[in-house]
């Protein structure tokens, strides 16, 4: 579903600046722009920092005071150790333990709206991410070798009462700073931005306040149009 | 089916008399999945918008799925058709629409089959991937390139599943070392999701080859292809 939305996403990309500029840019002035910016973010979650890939792509509207477009990004269990030793229900056991240090993992992706504006040189954009909020706790490490062959999302269904994963939906918000390069239509930058969700529970993390109301940093390259 | 693979077949195949400049690549790589891997491409630069190819890739597997259950061994070949498109270009930046269909075969031994207690020891793969790609030229011999693409794969064989989406970002330089010859660095690295959590969570990988450009080079035969 994501990534139908995903490509759905770049064919209106394609689309749109194709219509409006395909080949070298003339003086002509430009309707509309667009931007691609890989980031890596650090998350301020429950106990730890965690750490997160991502982009964020679309258009630029209104004298590129508008950005349009899709975000994704995920705070991988593989790319962030931090565990969270959780006991199973009474009676329950797995490989003879009656609690497990789990990893989680984490995706968002949806809508993006940020208004632009630019002092002096410096670019400040204000991204409002919307959109839906995947994240669970998992078997890690020699635990994903199941005692019995099974798929490990199986014993993870059991051990977690079908709770191992949930989705939310989530709301973001944030500042970030665009700082110009020597080469027109790039910058890099740096941004703050906050993190709620709605209703996000799992068997790990029953009140769901290891995501909810966090902070996360990004740092990233931005790749546009042609500046104004 | 097996009509809409011969029209792909003969259309690929037209293509490839047609003139148009050449490149050939050789390249080495580990990653994640794999232990090591080959790959090896074909591509024609049809015009200054359009290129597609045909490349092969072979691996020893590290930590790949069958049924969505882990393999640490064995061997994984998969051969995509790449395409790119111009969307827009201003000075040393440029942007262009990818996309790649492959077909992925994988095999086990029967012995490591039996004992995992995996349904079979061969499976079929499908890899959708739509993308985007900028390139930087910093000079007449390095050529940056960074961007995102969205590789879906789906295993179709011994089960259907939606194995991985993977959100991929990717980072390559081109550097010419003689008028036919071209260095190339690949890397990518993104969060992965898909079959019930027992597939891929994070997907990284490097590879270091050489391009040659078969009839005549240019600017364009330093812009490498996205790797995944």
């Amino acid at each position: 579903m994501k990534h139908t939305i995903l490509l759905f996403a770049l064919l209106t990309l394609s689309l749109g600046i194709n219509a409006q500029e395909a080949t070298n840019a003339t003086e002509k002035p430009r309707k509309i722009g667009w931007f691609l910016t890989p980031e890596y973010s650090s998350m301020f979650l429950k106990d730890h920092i965690g750490n997160a890939v991502g982009f964020s792509m679309g258009i630029k509207l209104f004298n590129d005071h508008l950005k349009i477009g899709f975000y994704n990004y995920g705070r991988s269990g593989p790319i962030n150790p931090h565990t969270i030793n959780t006991p199973l229900p009474a009676g329950m056991t797995y490989k003879g333990k009656s609690s497990i240090d789990l990893r989680a993992d984490h995706g968002a992706f949806g809508l993006m709206l940020a208004p632009a504006w630019r002092f002096s040189k410096v670019e400040f954009d204000i991204p409002v991410y919307i959109g839906s909020f995947g994240a669970g706790f998992y078997l890690a490490g020699d635990d994903r070798k199941t005692p019995d062959g099974r798929r490990v999302s199986d014993w993870e269904n059991e051990l977690f009462e079908g709770k191992d994963a949930a989705f939310a939906g989530m709301f973001e918000v944030g500042v970030r700073a665009l700082i110009p390069t020597k080469i027109n239509g790039v910058q890099w930058g740096v941004g703050v931005h906050y993190l709620t969700i709605q209703d996000w529970s799992t068997y790990a993390n029953p009140s769901g306040d290891f995501y909810k109301n966090k902070f996360r940093a990004s740092f990233f390259v931005n790749f546009g149009s042609k500046q104004r | 089916m097996k009509k809409a693979f011969l029209t792909t077949v003969i259309i690929w195949a037209s293509l490839y008399v047609a003139h148009a400049q050449t490149y050939v690549e050789a390249s080495v790589g580990t990653s994640n999945q794999d232990i090591g891997f080959v790959n090896l491409a074909v591509r024609k630069q049809f015009s200054e918008k359009f290129r597609a190819g045909l490349e092969l890739q072979t691996a020893a597997v590290k930590y790949r799925f069958i049924g969505a259950k882990v393999i640490d061994e064995g061997q994984s070949t998969t051969l995509s058709l790449p395409l790119s498109v111009r969307l827009y270009q201003f000075n040393r930046l440029r942007l262009d629409f990818y996309g790649r269909v492959g077909l992925r075969y994988q095999s086990v031994a029967e012995q490591f089959a039996t004992e995992k207690k995996l349904s079979n020891n061969t499976a079929i793969g499908f890899n959708a991937e739509p993308g985007l790609q900028v390139s930087l030229a910093l000079s007449e011999r390095l050529n940056l390139q960074s961007g995102v693409t969205l590789p879906n794969l789906f295993e179709v064989r011994p089960a259907f599943l939606y194995e991985n989406n993977v959100t991929n970002l990717f980072f390559g330089l081109g550097h010419q070392l003689s008028p036919k010859a071209i260095f190339m660095f690949k890397a990518n690295a993104g969060p992965a999701a898909g079959a019930s959590g027992d597939s891929q969570k994070f997907n990284w990988g490097v590879q270091a080859g050489i391009r040659f450009s078969l009839n005549g080079s240019g600017a364009a035969a330093l812009r490498l292809d996205p790797t995944f």
